[in-house]
């Protein structure tokens, strides 16, 4: 078992390289900022290193497994447990090994997920392991706040004694801010994310002991993208890093629509705009890509369903 | 403590010298209860057993017969099963809180005892633990990090949070072994009715703490903005 957990390359240089095992860290922020890609990454990071991955999230296992693929080469069924408390049918993936719950209400049903889990791991020798719960936000729409409190609780202290890491995702905007302040304070280190007034995506941690760092938006070239999932057409922020991105591996197939083709783009879609690439891994996705410090220049991207 | 206090358990076993072996043990700390059967334990179980010790074979109903029932119909007294071969996985699944393995020694059971009734109780450290916490987040939306930094009242809060901490983790216990962490959860889960009971907690807990001094409905006192 490593006594820490390399979490380089996620966010800039020198911001989080690292962490001790037993590390509990929130990322913070509002809709569209980039803290589920974010998470994914931190989580996907160490998967190069041997680490099992065991992500409890309020979609469905399916779409999660999605985004996790996006970020490591292939995915092997035994590093990767998805707890699906989605309640939804059709979780029969082959590559992940899934526990499902009825509700993301279901607080025992998933503390027994995730002990099947991590036995599983154990059982292949698997002692790294990065946890991810995505998101707070969903729990806190189906429980009581207090309940969602004693539940963290529960849920960091275990971490911290088997010595994983344990990420988190939370909406800041969607919560009373002191209900937001009251849950923070649970947690080694928070990410926090912001949308300046310009549009501008900043993200600086604080915690761990340290001082914060100084908001930034270094290396921050976001993608964004619209998905198209339930209850319609939602944003979303695709990366921090554009360089991080993985082009290449099939997904990077869209096709500009006329209407762009004639302003003078290209008929394929550029692979050196590697970022991008990544916004087509949404296969059920209209991904709307851009930089956003040029929206103007929004590339449409039509989904061919690869 | 008068022995009027001491937490019940209640023994579920078939064997009564095994039985007697185990209230010999635990006399000293807990009132005891003998079922002979599970039948009979499932209808000595009500709110004033704390802890249920239940052997796996039993005649009439089964151990995890019994738990079965008794999750059933609502109760969730902490119990721990007493098997005499390595549980698997399904022990954790089917609700029980502990087991002991078979034959215990007397300090494996004591232990295992002691710690289901203090995590039975950690309701109340909880609910203080979430209201000092609840507190600071919202000092925290009506104060600067400066002013917190600075202000005395807002340190001793932050001492007593510590404190608190340190007692809900005693409570509950080690998390390291997978029952325990479910069976934590799971009285999370079934702490409901006390919630609304405690809604006023934070303000009377801190009047009666005056050596913090300033903390009242407006927050941190005597350092305006």
């Amino acid at each position: 078992m490593s006594d820490s957990f390399d979490v380089s390359g996620v966010l800039p240089d020198g911001m989080l390289d690292e962490v001790p095992a037993g590390t509990n860290l929130l990322i913070l922020g509002p809709a569209m900022s980039g803290k589920q890609e974010i998470a994914l990454e931190l989580l996907a990071t160490g998967y190069q290193y041997g680490d099992g991955i065991l992500c409890i999230t309020t979609e469905s296992a399916q779409t999660v497994y999605e985004d996790i693929e996006r970020h490591v080469d292939s995915l092997d069924r035994n590093r990767i447990g998805i707890v699906d408390t989605s309640g939804r049918d059709g979780t029969e993936l082959l590559d992940a090994t899934i526990e499902s719950t009825a509700s993301p209400g279901d607080l025992t049903g998933i503390s027994i997920g995730m002990s099947k889990l991590f036995q599983h791991f154990e059982s292949r020798g698997i002692s790294d392991v990065r946890y991810g719960l995505i998101s707070l936000s969903t729990l806190l729409q189906y429980l009581d706040s207090r309940k969602v409190f004693k539940f963290i609780h529960v849920y960091t202290k275990r971490i911290e004694t088997t010595e994983g890491l344990g990420i988190y995702t939370l909406d800041g905007d969607s919560h009373d801010q002191q209900v937001v302040n009251t849950i923070r304070g649970q947690f080694d280190g928070v990410i926090e994310l912001r949308e300046t007034d310009d549009g501008t995506l900043e993200g600086r941690v604080r915690g761990f002991g340290r001082r914060p760092t100084s908001w930034t938006c270094e290396g921050r070239e976001p993608i964004v993208a619209e998905r198209v999932g339930r209850g319609g057409v939602w944003p979303a922020v695709l990366s921090w890093r554009t360089e991080r991105a993985r082009g290449g591996r099939g997904y990077c197939v869209g096709q500009y629509p006329s209407e762009h083709r004639e302003r003078g783009y290209p008929a394929q879609y550029p692979r050196a705009r590697r970022g991008l690439s990544r916004a087509v891994g949404f296969t059920r996705a209209r991904c709307l890509g851009s930089v956003v410090f040029d929206l103007n220049l929004s590339l449409i991207l039509s989904d061919t369903g690869t | 403590m008068t022995d009027d206090d001491r937490p019940v358990v209640l023994i579920a076993e078939d064997e009564p010298s095994i039985a007697e072996g185990y209230e010999l043990w635990l006399a000293e700390t807990y009132k005891t209860r003998v079922a002979t059967n599970g039948r009979e334990a499932l209808d000595m179980v009500d709110d004033s057993v704390d802890v249920v010790l239940l052997d796996r074979m039993m005649p009439e109903l089964s151990g995890t017969q019994v738990l079965e029932a008794m999750r059933a119909r609502g109760d969730d007294c902490r119990v721990a099963m007493v098997t005499a071969v390595e549980p698997d996985f399904d022990i954790v699944e089917m609700g029980f809180d502990a087991y002991i393995t078979k034959p215990p020694d007397r300090k494996e059971l004591l232990d295992t005892i002691a710690q289901l009734v203090d995590r039975a109780e950690v309701g109340e450290a909880f609910q203080e633990y979430h209201s000092l916490m609840a507190r600071k987040g919202t000092l925290q939306t009506q104060k600067t990090e400066a002013e917190l930094a600075d202000n005395d009242a807002y340190q001793a809060l932050l001492d007593r949070i510590e404190a608190k901490r340190a007692e809900v983790d005693d409570d509950l216990g080690e998390m390291e072994a997978e029952v325990d962490f479910v069976s934590a959860v799971r009285g999370i889960e079934a702490d409901d009715e006390d919630e609304f009971d405690e809604d006023d907690f934070d303000l009377d807990d801190l009047d009666d703490d005056s050596d913090d001094g300033g903390f009242e409905d407006d927050g941190v006192g005597g350092d305006d903005q």
